[in-house]
């Protein structure tokens, strides 16, 4: 029994620590516990949001942690991480480390490599780690916006003080605009709130009467005038008449007209025939000319010529 | 009201009284614990006894037990997350609560109601019975003969199978997110293993150590008060195990603000 009981109790114990030891022992494997890691040093200028444990993120894989947070002589934050190697292939002499602190949610250090054939990034070398801040990004973006408000309100201040002065600009347009208000409200109409004056309105129909007056005798005259111009015996028929006539008698001389174009084309033609005749004539005339010339020349019919002496 | 207030503080004395004897007694029993010399031959045989009847014993209905409430709080908490669109949490839900609280809690539950209680009789009755004079005229040490083996049986006990029941819940947790949720082995043991943290695994080993010591010591503590009357027995009995789950609630309670300090500062 004892035996038995011993037995049964030591495969209880041995089987359940072999179990315990088995699963520690794969999550260890599979959290990568027995891997061997590189130790990379980063420097920051402050080590604002970073902490022992903060996981290193790469394309949004967890591939290492910070492990230890240290100020150096010169006051720069040191930065140590730790890589298992199967992940050191990821990060890069031109790797970029980056501390994202977004506007909500905690902070994020992550590294990025664009050119993954990069020589290996050394455990000796030291990189700088670089600050994103959404909080100081949209602060500053908002800084103008503020400043714009700023002057906004004060402006809406002193605009509401000077409403509430009793002796502002502002009073001042409301108390006048009471008194026109209770002036108007006072006349009988809004030609007498127009004008003010209840004599001016008087005048004003007056006037306005004697236009009617106006107009009415002008309507009259105008009714006269269309008879006289348009009616039977009127003026307006008898232009009518009379220019009839002038087309009628228009007519008669464009025959004349005619007649006289056709007595000047004739008389074209003859002045031609005349100058022909005279071309004829001055021909002859030069031969009498000529004819005479010779004989001045071989009968001396005339008289020496005498010389005058002054 | 001189009286209540006398009652109130009388109350309080006795309370105050009776917590400095446990712990004093709890140091006592740390103290032989580390003592090579405790463990002689008859205190390894009953060790061994303890073990047996406290975790060997229980087995076929811990592991059922396991199983069931493994597959109903996998199940509800399952159905819970994806409810509420947060199934992206189940790993961290079942390493935080299944495995670091249900499992110790659990486990402590079912020890705690069949062997604390068995514990606190026991000895109480040895009391009744004058065996424990008994011992002392023999010069036999009771701590190392009795109490040691027990406590240390207990703690033993409550370690190991806590972390059974982890991995048979975990287990059973894999068969049944697959048939209820559709989900592979590799999406459950990453999700597991992403959640997992060591740290929490050593705060629930020494929670379940802590938890193991105390709902064995405290009922043996208990039975240690039994007078010479038989009526004296349930007394302690009652007494000794409604003083176990107070232990227990606090344990649970230093252990959460433990943790968090943890998770707060490493």
């Amino acid at each position: 029994m004892a035996l038995k009981t011993e037995w049964k109790v030591g495969l209880f114990i041995v089987l359940t620590v072999l179990l315990i030891l088995a699963g520690l022992g794969y999550m260890a494997y599979k959290k990568g516990i027995f891997q061997p890691e590189n130790t990379y040093t980063l420097s920051s200028r402050t080590g604002d949001g970073l902490s022992v444990g903060m996981p290193l993120y790469f394309s949004g894989f967890k591939i290492g942690k910070i492990v230890e947070l240290e100020l150096s002589d010169k006051g720069m934050v040191m930065i140590k991480i730790t890589v298992p190697t199967q992940h050191a292939k990821w990060i890069r002499s031109d790797s970029k480390f980056v501390l994202e602190k977004p506007l909500i949610g905690s902070p994020k250090f992550t590294v990025t490599t664009l050119n993954l054939s990069s020589p290996l990034l050394s455990s000796n070398s030291i990189a700088t780690l670089k600050e994103v801040n959404d909080i100081n990004d949209v602060i500053q973006m908002v800084q103008p916006i503020l400043d714009q408000v700023a002057m906004i309100t004060d402006n809406v201040e002193r605009l509401t003080g000077s409403l509430a002065d009793p002796k502002g600009d502002m009073s001042r347009i409301l108390k006048h605009s009471g008194e026109l208000t209770g002036y108007l409200s006072s006349k009988k109409s809004v030609l007498e709130m127009a004008l003010g004056d209840e004599k001016s309105v008087q005048n004003i129909h007056a006037s306005l009467q004697n236009a009617r007056n106006i107009t009415d005798q002008v309507g009259q005259l105008l009714k006269k005038t269309d008879e006289e111009l348009y009616g039977k015996d009127g003026i307006i028929p008898l232009v009518i008449k009379i220019l009839r006539e002038l087309v009628t008698n228009l007519g008669k001389i464009g025959i004349t007209l005619d007649n006289v174009t056709k007595i000047s084309s004739n008389t074209a033609e003859a002045t031609q025939d005349l100058k022909l005749f005279r071309s004829e004539v001055d021909s002859t005339v030069n031969s009498l000319n000529r004819l005479i010339n010779e004989l001045d020349k071989k009968i001396p019919f005339k008289s020496e010529p005498k010389i005058k002496l002054p | 009201m001189t009286t209540a207030i006398e009652q109130i503080g009388r109350s309080g004395l006795r309370a105050a009284r009776a917590s400095q004897d446990t712990l004093t007694f709890a140091f006592r029993i740390l103290a032989r614990m580390f003592d090579v010399r405790a463990y002689n031959s008859a205190v390894r045989m009953v060790l061994i006894n303890q073990i047996y009847f406290t975790s060997v014993q229980i087995l076929p209905l811990f592991l059922a037990v396991a199983v069931i409430f493994g597959a109903i709080v996998i199940g509800i908490i399952g159905q819970y997350l994806i409810h509420l669109g947060l199934f992206y949490y189940f790993g961290q839900l079942l390493m935080g609560f299944v495995v670091t609280e249900f499992a110790p809690f659990i486990t402590v539950l079912l020890i705690a109601l069949r062997s604390s209680s068995a514990i606190n009789a026991e000895i109480a009755v040895m009391k009744v019975n004058k065996e424990l004079n008994t011992l002392y005229v023999f010069r036999i040490d009771v701590i190392n003969y009795l109490f040691l083996p027990r406590i240390l049986s207990g703690i033993l006990s409550i370690v190991l199978l806590s972390w059974l029941f982890s991995m048979i819940v975990l287990a059973s947790g894999l068969i049944f997110s697959a048939l209820l949720f559709d989900m592979s082995m590799n999406d459950y043991v990453t999700a597991l293993l992403a959640s997992a943290k060591f740290s929490d695994l050593i705060v629930m080993l020494i929670k379940c150590a802590t938890m193991g010591f105390f709902i064995i010591m405290i009922p043996i503590r208990y039975g240690m008060r039994a007078t010479d009357e038989l009526t004296s027995i349930p007394v302690s009995v009652l007494q000794g195990m409604v003083n176990v789950f107070i232990a227990i609630m606090i344990i649970e309670v230093v252990s959460l603000i433990v943790m968090s300090l943890i998770e707060k500062f490493i």
